[in-house]
């Protein structure tokens, strides 16, 4: 997302981010980012918590007003109630089966979420271009 | 007993040392020596019209979704679309919560709410999303980057919400 923000920057357009990953943040350099705690996956918030969402959007938008300097800043929500989520992600165990790859296959075919979703795009896309794919490398 | 509560997760060690664990090649992490630059703000967000870039693969259904190997498109999802017509499909995250709720990695009903308080002037007529884990940097920097930057000037945005995943 740094590349991003970075090129978006240039052209005028000014950005705030929110990052789950500090180090990877700090690495790249979004000008602004709010950072929170929680698991890849859940970068604004948790589920069916409709109002820390909005907290938290709104956090990393007041950045736009609040400063012109390079600005990484930690929000206060936790996860749970202990940070045990951090044990095993990315950690290769110390005993037994060693290192794992949860990833799933690269494949150049779009993987659609159900059967239906293929099924709808297959038919918006039989005539004629459709104008909100711009940019697809199929 | 004390709750068990641990620094952030140094993810750039933890994933080399996996990837070195597995046989891998070792990943060229991006890291950026000097200072970001800044747009110029002329307008608060009050006053601004405001989109967003999420990289979690969401899509609209109707659309074609996302592969899995260093895609490097876009999909524009007109932010007054129905919440629930939004999928995500990606290749290395857990897509349990999004498939769930999609507001934990493209967070349109908040920006809906913020937009009718007026606390945001107003929405850009598509938010854009893509994937993340391009392994290309160089395919990041010169075909999804410039396309994003170039809808953004035509939809004359003023600011936006960066959610990576």
């Amino acid at each position: 997302m740094g590349l991003i923000a970075h090129q978006l920057e240039k052209a005028g357009i000014a950005t705030t981010s929110i990052s789950t990953a500090k180090d990877i943040t700090k690495s790249v350099r979004t000008p602004r980012s709010v950072f929170l705690d929680f698991p890849q996956g859940y970068t604004t918030g948790k589920v069916g918590d409709q109002n820390l969402t909005i907290d938290i959007v709104k956090a990393a938008l007041n950045l736009l007003d609040a400063t012109e300097e390079e600005i990484l800043t930690t929000l206060s929500y936790s996860w749970g109630d202990d940070d045990s989520w951090k044990d095993t992600v990315f950690q290769i165990p110390e005993s037994g089966s060693g290192a794992t790859d949860n990833r799933l296959d690269r494949s150049d075919l779009p993987q659609y979420q159900t059967d239906f979703d293929l099924e709808h795009a297959k038919e918006k896309h039989a005539g004629e271009e459709c104008l909100l794919c711009l940019g697809i490398d199929y | 007993m004390e709750a068990n509560r641990q620094p952030p997760i140094n993810y750039i060690e933890r994933i080399t040392a996996t990837y070195e664990a597995l046989g891998y090649d070792q990943y060229q992490w991006r890291q950026t020596a000097s200072p970001p630059s800044f747009a110029e703000r002329v307008k608060p967000v009050s006053e601004s019209k405001i989109g967003m870039i999420a990289t979690g693969g969401v899509y609209n259904t109707g659309q074609v979704a996302f592969h899995y190997r260093d895609d490097a498109s876009y999909r524009a999802i007109p932010s007054s679309t129905e919440t629930s017509e939004l999928r995500a499909t990606h290749f290395a995250y857990d897509l349990t919560g999004a498939r769930e709720d999609i507001n934990v990695v493209f967070p349109i009903e908040a920006m809906r709410a913020l937009d009718a308080e007026g606390q945001i002037g107003s929405l850009a007529e598509n938010f854009l999303t893509c994937m993340g884990g391009i392994y290309s940097q160089r395919r990041v920097e010169e075909e999804l980057a410039p396309q994003l930057v170039e809808r953004y000037l035509e939809e004359e945005v003023d600011a936006v919400l960066l959610v990576p995943v």
